[in-house]
């Protein structure tokens, strides 16, 4: 496409209909939408609801958020495309393209945006701010159990951080792939022009902005004080902060449940011709199966959510045991959600680690079917194995057995990860680059969590190890430093192609050795406390466990600082790196077969799969993952 | 625009789709989203169950000890009064089911009316006051109810059914709302499957109604 | 073709380097291969197993319990069993790292590895191996918490109690007879806010909560269960060895949860027995102190 034909484009597009109120509608008046409308229902609750005295405060505080939430999306534009469709006034086409970002620069990363690379960048820099959130709250945790008797925080502040700093993390998580990179790369990856649902996929995005101030104004209405399982009853006792929570989580549900069901009719409906299921790149299968298991945990966090708020704001008694609830109610529900949903965290990222593996040795995926069954075998497994988070809880004390049993059995498919992690690297040229180094820093990691998890998975053990330290550490060698560092790897992986600039490699190195050995040193310390038998989310502890939490908090210093100079690299290099080919790593998926930066749309030509994206040292015919051109060919040629 | 052009830049939110991947897509989303609410409601009636059985401290269908006499024992008297709360009546239940399988059954009548080619847009506007009477059933029957949010966790689940029964007539009146104003414009006289995605949504509400009414009336 | 994409250069393929040397020599290199990360993955080997073995015991408490050492125990034997595998993880890729490794870090390596799609043998013996590995897993487990579930004819009675954010310990009267013939006898109930328990005396905590779920956690005792309201939650265990520990609260519970651990000790039966006989005023609450009211 010629810049005279881009140029004409836009002028059409910025040309027709200008001035209409949507095309004005951005990031401020949706924050403006949020706050009035939040407003206003906080008035009307004020003035109708708010004269009972056992939960009006969580009464007005639900109507708030709920018009937190409808107005923002309202101002953002979210519902425009809902509001089109009742009203039969379908877009046009210039319309659309204007939604699409058209000619709008920078500006559109501010807006409800259709196209799937800006929806993906969204999500990068969400995923950013929310790590930057929850380590700066992690940081002060650290802070306060540098002494025994710390006095830092007060008991409250430190119960509402812990809480917080749990569920920013576990949001950033589940996002930190299947939001950027599902949506950037998926979609390229399987040669289609966008996600199945645009305006979906740009609702998503704005409904999961819409639900993080929720989760921040806990800590200005007393803060949440129940950790982030926020187990029931403590949490029905706890403040209106609970409310916010809670509309938090329903918000989320809502986001990723659209983004799911995109995910997986991208994937069943958009394929390029001769990309069969047996073609299709692991990070693919990753994102399909991590939706499909998000469609399937989400329904469950949305009920215990809901009847959260109800105990809360309506004075019903789910979980409130002198009116026939129980806690039992809300933990069983709870992680119905929460064991799948620590796959649906892992699974995205582990896909996307196998990619740079094949890429950097060079090699086929090695046993692509078997890892595919493995993934397939977690998400199906991980659905059986919620009530070993409750062994010591009271709870079916007889299905203690079978809980063990699928807990362990779990671990077949997780150990065909690393069988195929290192029947890929076995004997490759291997190409130790930045996303190598996390690569190899993630099977270290994750076989440390793999291992402590055994000792978890065993109740004789879990009943000394429940509740303690060693529970922390444990998934945080899984959640940070399994799932986070092959995301990291992930993204340094496809940094060139998001961004169209190499990241700096030599910044990126200090970073990942600083995050290396400050992630082992604080988690170690870590696992020590929880041997010795120091429990969880304690805002003071024993003298006995001093010289271990000095250790641990020097250790987290060093790692909040090894990711924050890996951030400063990430943001210096995508203003000012140099500009990055359109495939650095010459790799084979279609990703990088197309232009940097990718067009809208993807492809100038009509892609044909031929073979799977792992052809490395094989016959030259089977090399070639996809061919380029069609009967459009002739048109293109004009351009070029 | 030239036909080179247009090839080009179409970004359009999958509408150079034909009708039918158009349908193929937003069917398959739309039976996901149906699988999603579906484990929704199991787990919804599962909670019933577990609640009910579990019955902690006889709490399920008996609200607050009230001390026998409060002017001469005192809070401490341990001759207490046990109210039961009164089973609902399954009368306005089974009536809100009914109006929702109405308006499912209305729509699909009409969808069968825009694949002949004949009016469609008055029985989509009917289906449309059917469910609309649904909500209204709903909330009246909020406002008869013989019993608060606080009497105890029958009381709460059965109320939390009725939430979930109005949340889910809420979104079939949006589809409704939308499919029957387009029909009107004679949006559907050619491509009418979006009034099957209607359909299939609404019945499925009716399908979801049909089982929390007969959890919530045979296992009070 | 277009210009938008580079699939047209390939790099050259293991093949084209491979016909060149003699098979020989191939197979030779691979078994050189082998041979280098079986070393490495040897040595891994030997220092988890030691490791599992011997820093096990120095990294967790003495324990006052069967159960607490079946804790460590399985510890210990979990990290013998894994140590092979996760060995041979670390092994590969450290031998990837040093003896595969393409060294420029500007380009991408001229030649691509062998494209090993898979191989029977490897994934099979994978398979068989962490199969059995779960079965043992299992079957460990099982049989220790099986003979942890023997319930004793007659055990002493604590009912346990957790409130924001105290322990309290009450000991009904009762008299139990002791496996040996012996009884024990607890005249009349004494309600404490520090455990005190007989050696060799099999006990039954009965644990619930006045408010919120609370973790009751004997540390040293290795057992552990939620207290939750309106529930009675039923725990056993023997202590067999003398000792001070402390009970803590296991389950985030609100403003002080740090706070809520009490002292426990495992004191003879005779020093039981006269302290349950007289009941130490010094420690011991009534629950009216404790409700601030008339029981």
């Amino acid at each position: 496409m010629t810049t005279t034909q881009e140029r004409r484009l836009e002028d059409t597009v910025l040309g027709s209909a200008a001035g209409r109120f949507y095309r004005h509608q951005n990031f401020g008046t949706g924050l403006l939408g949020g706050v009035g409308l939040g407003f206003l229902l906080w008035l009307l609750g004020e003035y109708t609801v708010n004269n009972n005295p056992n939960y009006g405060t969580d009464m007005v505080v639900t109507l708030t958020m709920l018009g937190w939430v409808i107005g923002f999306n309202l101002g953002v534009g979210t519902f425009n495309a809902v509001l089109h469709w009742i009203l039969g006034h379908d877009q046009t086409k210039e319309d659309e393209l204007y939604a699409a970002g058209v000619g709008q620069g920078k500006s559109r990363y501010w807006k409800y945006c259709t196209d799937h690379k800006v929806v993906g960048t969204q999500y990068l820099i969400l995923v950013f701010v929310l790590f930057f959130i929850g380590g700066t709250l992690a940081m002060m945790i650290r802070t306060q159990l540098l002494t025994p008797n710390s006095s830092f925080l007060s008991p409250q502040t430190y119960n509402a951080i812990v809480s917080i700093h749990g569920m920013t993390m576990i949001i950033a998580t589940i996002i930190m792939v299947s939001g950027p990179f599902a949506n950037f790369i998926m979609p390229i990856m399987i040669g289609a022009k966008d996600m199945a649902f645009p305006r979906l996929n740009a609702m998503s995005i704005w409904v999961i902005v819409s639900a993080v101030p929720p989760l921040m104004a806990t800590f200005f209405v007393g803060g949440v004080n129940a950790g982030w399982t926020t187990y029931a009853p403590l949490s029905v006792q706890d403040g209106p902060a609970m409310v916010c929570f809670a509309f938090t989580i329903i918000t989320f549900v809502v986001s990723v449940t659209v983004a799911g069901i995109n995910t997986l009719i991208t994937v069943l409906t958009m394929r390029a011709p001769g990309m069969t299921f047996s073609r299709m790149p692991v990070f693919v299968w990753a994102s399909v199966i991590g939706g499909a298991l998000g469609l399937y945990a989400m329904p469950a966090f949305l009920l215990d959510m809901t009847m959260m708020v109800s105990d809360h704001a309506t004075g019903t008694s789910f979980f409130v045991s002198a009116q026939g609830g129980s806690g039992w109610l809300w933990e069983n529900v709870f992680w119905i959600m929460g064991h799948p949903e620590v796959y649906v965290i892992l699974i995205p990222p582990v896909g996307a680690l196998m990619e740079v593996f094949s890429t950097f040795s060079r090699k086929p995926m090695f046993a692509y079917k078997m890892i595919i069954g493995a993934m397939i075998g977690i998400a199906g497994l991980s659905i059986m194995v919620w009530a070993h988070h409750m062994f010591t809880t009271g709870w079916a004390p007889d299905l203690a057995g079978p809980f063990m049993l699928t807990t362990e059995l779990i671990s077949i498919p997780t150990g065909i990860i690393f069988l195929c992690a290192i029947g890929t690297m076995w004997r490759g040229s291997n190409w130790v680059r930045l996303p190598m180094y996390f690569g190899f820093l993630f099977i270290w990691n994750f076989i440390v969590g793999g291992v402590t998890g055994i000792y978890l998975s065993d109740v004789p053990a879990d009943d000394y190890f429940h509740g303690n330290m060693f529970v922390t550490a444990h998934f945080h060698y899984t959640l940070l430093g399994g799932a986070m560092i092959a995301a990291t790897a992930g993204l340094c992986y496809w940094f060139p192609k998001v961004t169209g600039r190499m990241l700096d490699e030599k910044t990126g190195r200090a970073a990942f050795w600083l995050i290396a050995i400050g992630f082992q040193v604080t988690y170690l310390a870590q696992f020590y406390e929880g041997f010795k038998g120091m429990p969880r989310r304690v805002a003071n502890y024993d003298p006995i466990f001093a010289p271990e939490n000095v250790v641990s908090s020097i250790g987290a210093y060093v790692l909040m600082a090894g990711w924050i100079v890996l951030l400063y690299a990430l943001v210096s290099s995508w203003r000012s790196g140099s500009i990055a080919p359109a495939n650095p790593w010459s790799a084979k998926s279609l990703e990088w077969q197309t232009l940097t930066p990718v067009p809208l749309e993807n492809f100038l030509e009509d892609v044909t799969v031929v073979n799977d994206a792992y052809g490395y040292g094989e016959r030259a015919e089977l090399q070639v993952h996809a061919v380029f051109g069609s009967t459009s060919d002739a048109h293109h040629g004009e351009g070029h | 625009m030239s036909a080179t052009q247009e090839h080009d830049v179409t970004h359009e939110g999958g509408h150079h789709d034909t009708p039918e991947q158009r349908d193929r897509k937003e069917l398959s989303a739309l039976v996901l989203f149906i699988a999603g609410d579906a484990i929704f409601l199991i787990l919804e009636i599962l909670a019933w169950f577990y609640l009910r059985a579990l019955d902690t401290q006889n709490g399920w269908r008996f609200s607050k000890a009230t001390p026998a006499n409060p002017a001469t024992s005192g809070s401490n008297n341990p001759h207490t009064i046990v109210h039961e709360v009164a089973k609902v009546a399954p009368g306005w239940t089974i009536v809100i089911a009914a109006l929702a399988l109405i308006a499912g059954l209305a729509a699909w009548w009409a969808e069968g009316n825009a694949r002949k080619g004949v009016a469609h847009a008055p029985i989509l506007a009917a289906a449309l006051v059917v469910a609309l009477a649904g909500i209204g059933a709903q909330v009246y029957q909020f406002q008869i109810l013989p019993f608060s949010t606080t009497d105890g966790t029958y009381a709460s689940m059965f109320e939390f059914f009725m939430g979930s029964v109005l949340a889910h007539l809420f979104l079939v009146v949006v589809v409704l709302l939308g499919v029957w104003n387009r029909a009107r414009k004679g949006m559907y006289n050619e491509v009418w499957y979006q009034i099957r995605l209607a359909r299939v949504w609404t019945l499925w509400v009716a399908i979801s109604g049909i089982f929390l009414a007969v959890t919530a009336i045979f296992f009070a | 073709m277009s210009s938008n994409h580079n699939h047209g250069i390939h790099h050259a393929t293991y093949q084209s380097i491979d016909e060149e040397v003699a098979p020989g020599l191939h197979k030779q290199l691979h078994r050189q291969h082998v041979r280098g990360t079986l070393y490495v993955w040897a040595l891994l080997t030997v220092g988890g197993i030691l490791a599992g073995l011997y820093l096990t015991p120095i990294l967790m408490p003495h324990m006052n319990s069967p159960e607490g050492r079946a804790a460590i125990e399985t510890v210990k034997v979990f990290t013998v069993a894994a140590a092979p595998v996760a060995a041979l993880v670390c092994a590969v890729a450290i031998y990837s790292l040093i003896n595969s490794r393409h060294r420029s870090h500007l380009d991408s390596p001229p030649v691509d590895g062998p494209p090993l799609r898979g191989n029977a043998l490897a994934s099979g013996s994978w398979l068989v191996v962490s199969t059995l590995l779960v079965v043992f897993l299992l079957f460990w487990g099982l049989t220790e918490w099986a003979s942890q579930q023997v319930v004793h004819a007659d055990a002493l009675q604590v009912n346990v109690t957790g409130q924001q954010w105290l322990w309290t310990y009450s000991y009904p009267a009762q008299t139990v007879i002791l496996p040996g013939g012996k009884t024990l006898t607890v005249p009349k109930a004494v309600d404490a806010t520090t455990l005190d328990l007989p050696i060799n005396v099999p006990v039954q905590f009965n644990v619930t909560s006045k408010d919120v779920t609370h973790g009751f956690w004997p540390t040293q005792l290795g057992i552990q269960g939620d207290a939750n309201p309106g529930v009675n939650d039923v725990l056993r265990t023997t202590p067999d060895h003398l000792g001070k520990f402390q009970v803590r609260c296991s389950q985030i519970c609100g403003l002080y949860h740090a706070y809520m651990y009490t002292q426990a000790s495992v004191i003879p039966d005779s020093a039981f027995t006269a302290w349950i006989a007289q009941g130490d005023a010094g420690r011991v609450l009534t629950s009216a102190k404790i409700t601030g009211g008339v029981r």
